[in-house]
């Protein structure tokens, strides 16, 4: 249930961890559905990018401040989220939507009419 | 006799080995003792002379959905989250990672809070509940006479 399984790779952009959120995805008729977990990401903290069939999706979570304060418990870390996908041809590439509520990034992947109602693949790596 | 203040500690050296190997998986950085627990949702505190902060990771819950007791040496932070999906009978899992079983945990706290002086927040699927200290229980900075 904790998401404190951390990615490989990821780690040259700065000293934060990046741990590898927990997803869901649902096949639904016209389009497929990614959710994500990913607590402290808002949209503006949001990179979403497609090279190929290679969906990335990445967010910053700022670092909590802890001026004078002492740490007296600590049972998760903070860092970034990063994970990525493979798409099939079936998911279209343009249409592709994202939008993060209280830290759930939701990505709706639309079908192509060719594949609308037949399964398709969204691999998460 | 004396306590042997210097030398060879064997919990500082399991210490530094145990953030060593978290680093190399990748995590823990910054975040030196991290405790790894089963209990959920995982809590960080951070005390300070006014009081205590938790934070939680708790995404995708409605604020309605959560509830969050302060007693004045406990807390218990309680709730369940809805699928997002509808569940019709025309969309199915193709992957299913994430959590929805309720939950429950309390947590003791170190010292007495005021449990009508407290706030809780939930942003961006994180609960930050702000404890203030009952004033008694204020560290007294003590004045040392010269002897």
């Amino acid at each position: 249930m904790n998401q404190q399984e951390a990615s490989a790779g990821g780690n040259g952009a700065g000293q934060r961890p990046v741990y590898r959120p927990a997803v869901d995805i649902v096949d639904a008729p016209n389009e497929m559905v990614v959710f994500a977990d990913v607590p402290g990401v808002d949209e503006t903290h949001l990179d979403i990018t497609l090279d190929k069939n290679v969906l990335s999706i990445r967010g910053t979570v700022e670092p909590p401040s802890f001026e004078g304060q002492t740490r007296v418990r600590t049972e998760y870390g903070v860092g970034d989220f990063e994970r990525t996908f493979t798409l099939s041809d079936d998911v279209s590439r343009d249409g592709i939507e994202a939008s993060v509520k209280d830290g759930v990034l939701q990505l709706k992947l639309p079908k192509t009419a060719r594949s609308a109602r037949q399964k398709i693949n969204v691999v998460a790596r | 006799m004396s306590r042997m203040r210097t030398g060879w500690n064997p919990w500082r050296e399991m210490n530094r080995l145990r953030q060593e190997l978290d680093q190399l998986a990748g995590r823990g950085e910054g975040w030196p003792n991290l405790r790894q627990t089963t209990a959920f949702p995982a809590i960080n505190a951070l005390e300070s002379e006014k009081g205590l902060t938790l934070t939680a990771e708790l995404p995708g819950i409605d604020a309605s959905q959560l509830d969050v007791h302060v007693d004045k040496d406990s807390v218990t932070i309680s709730g369940r989250r809805a699928e997002a999906a509808e569940g019709t009978k025309d969309e199915s899992y193709v992957r299913r990672e994430r959590w929805f079983e309720p939950f429950r945990r309390t947590v003791e706290l170190p010292f007495d809070v005021d449990p009508d002086k407290c706030e809780a927040v939930y942003e961006k699927g994180v609960l930050t509940l702000k404890l203030e200290r009952r004033p008694e229980h204020e560290p007294k900075k003590l004045t040392i006479k010269a002897g």
